[in-house]
């Protein structure tokens, strides 16, 4: 008890005091994440919307390695990424192990499944018509496709949200692809790791306090924008 | 109508099965411009597949279908195996851009009614303000102003059929594909839409193809009456000739409200 209490007030000491090595590690985590997620919905939802509606053999054979890579354990995919990226790996030559990029590339490999899963089961259940209400008003398919992401944007946010807690609060593969080497791919979790071990409870008690903190602030502004689509959308008096 | 008229759309050979069942064996069909052509025909006799073909919202088979004078790029589609689907090809973006398909269920956007309306004036590059103006005039001659500023998933279905209506008014597209406008209009809904679909016949020039079930409303509004049968128009003829010598016994006995077996 007397250490949790102690950490917690030295936490809020290291959190006020500007701590660089904290921040470093917390400016680590957000660019690595942030980048993931990017990556991940660029590809993923335009893969969300093929595997919502086009038809072909094996969709659902497709539909259950996603199911099962959205369960996929980060450890795991931190192994294959290593696997792929160290020395001796196929893509060893361009030297990527142990940075940020290996990073991003462990994290989407986890992030993507989520994203592409998530809207895959939201644009389901969004009205199908509104694809076609869209064509026949002279939308192009593209803009059709917008049209009917943006009927299931709560959905949507909430592959955003889902990937992001994931991307940001995972353990596993950071430290084995990245190695958490301080200054460079040191990330909140690893850091917490580290400093537990280690004994220095504060540090790791600050760390976990500024990981949540960030996680509410995140998805506060995600929900945000989230609302922001149906202002968009023109909606000036709703009853 | 003129005595003598142009046919705005061809309809020759079109096929289309889905899986083992086929559709539309083989369908011949001419709308003239300017007229309303009701397609009549019972359930499943594939009138609704028909109908977003000639929105170019599905693809055929087999068959081709020539818009005449719509817009001078494309007139001509010709379906083979190797067809994509004309939603998905951008050289029909601009014929598509001058046709409507309202739905026999109006689908509607989450948003306003207004913003439903608007929609597809400003896919039209037509300025927000333009868009509304012309959106609150459409919803206005429709019936249902007064909701323009709800959000649309609270209309009933015969509200959201008027917006339907309200986004035909709106767009005025030479060429109007409705299926079973009335279905889920009232007796007072349904002659507003006669009305309006007369009107944009008369005062706007615009071309309607209709599919129902509904002899009556046939009567009431058609110039030329098609009978869509297991998948093949037997008959077509102006509305007069059609209701009172089909040449077609099934057609007749259809008429004449018997069961056709």
């Amino acid at each position: 008890m007397g250490d949790i209490g102690r950490g917690f007030v030295q936490a809020v000491r290291l959190i006020l005091s500007l701590d660089p090595g904290t921040y470093e590690a917390l400016g680590t985590s957000l660019r690595v994440t942030m980048s993931a997620l990017f990556w991940s919905a660029l590809a993923g939802f335009p893969l969300g919307i093929l595997l919502a509606f086009a038809h072909f053999r094996g969709k659902q054979g497709v539909m259950n390695v996603v199911y099962t890579l959205m369960g996929f354990p980060p450890v795991v995919a931190g192994l294959l990424v290593y696997l792929l990226l160290s020395r001796s790996g196929p893509l060893g030559p361009l030297g990527l192990l142990y940075t940020p990029t290996a990073m991003v590339i462990a994290q989407i490999a986890l992030a993507l499944p989520v994203i592409v899963g998530l809207s895959v089961l939201g644009l389901r259940g969004a009205d199908k018509g509104v694809f076609d209400l869209a064509l026949t008003l002279g939308a192009t398919r593209a803009q059709a496709s917008i049209a009917l992401l943006r009927e299931a944007r709560l959905a949507i946010l909430g592959a955003v949200i889902t990937a992001f807690g994931n991307a940001i609060s995972e353990v596993g593969a950071a430290m084995l692809v990245g190695g958490n080497i301080q200054g460079a791919t040191r990330t909140l979790t690893t850091a917490l790791v580290l400093e537990t071990r280690q004994g220095s409870f504060d540090r790791a008690i600050a760390l976990g306090i500024i990981l949540l903190l960030v996680s509410f602030l995140v998805n506060a502004l995600l929900s945000r924008l989230g609302e922001g689509t149906s202002e968009a959308g023109n909606v000036r008096h709703l009853d | 109508m003129s005595a003598i008229s142009t046919d705005l759309v061809t309809v020759r050979g079109v096929r289309k099965r889905f899986g083992a069942r086929e559709v539309l064996r083989d369908i011949d069909l001419n709308v003239s411009s300017g007229s309303i052509t009701v397609i009549l025909g019972t359930n499943g006799a594939g009138k609704t597949t028909l109908l977003r073909i000639l929105g170019l919202l599905e693809r055929a088979d087999e068959g081709t279908v020539i818009y005449d004078g719509i817009v001078p790029s494309v007139s001509t589609v010709t379906y083979g195996a190797s067809t994509a689907s004309p939603a998905q090809d951008k050289r029909y973006l601009p014929l598509r851009r001058q046709m409507l398909l309202a739905f026999q269920h109006p689908a509607i956007f989450s948003g306003s009614v207004l913003s439903n309306v608007t929609y597809g004036l400003e896919l039209r590059g037509i300025s927000r303000a333009d868009a509304e103006e012309r959106s609150m005039a459409a919803l206005r001659d429709a019936g249902i102003a007064e909701r323009a500023h709800q959000h649309a998933s609270s209309l009933s279905g015969g509200e959201a059929a008027r917006l339907s209506v309200a986004r035909a008014l709106a767009l005025q597209p030479p060429l109007l594909l409705l299926d079973e406008p009335s279905a889920s209009l009232d007796p007072y809904g349904t002659k507003l839409l006669e009305d309006l679909l007369l009107h944009m016949r008369d005062d706007l020039g615009m071309t309607a193809v209709v599919v129902t079930q509904d002899i009556f409303e046939a009567r009431r509004v058609a110039d030329q009456v098609a009978f869509l049968h297991e998948g093949r128009i037997i008959e077509q003829a102006p509305r007069d000739t059609f209701f009172s010598h089909p040449r077609d016994d099934r057609t007749r006995r259809f008429v004449a409200g018997e069961l056709l077996v």
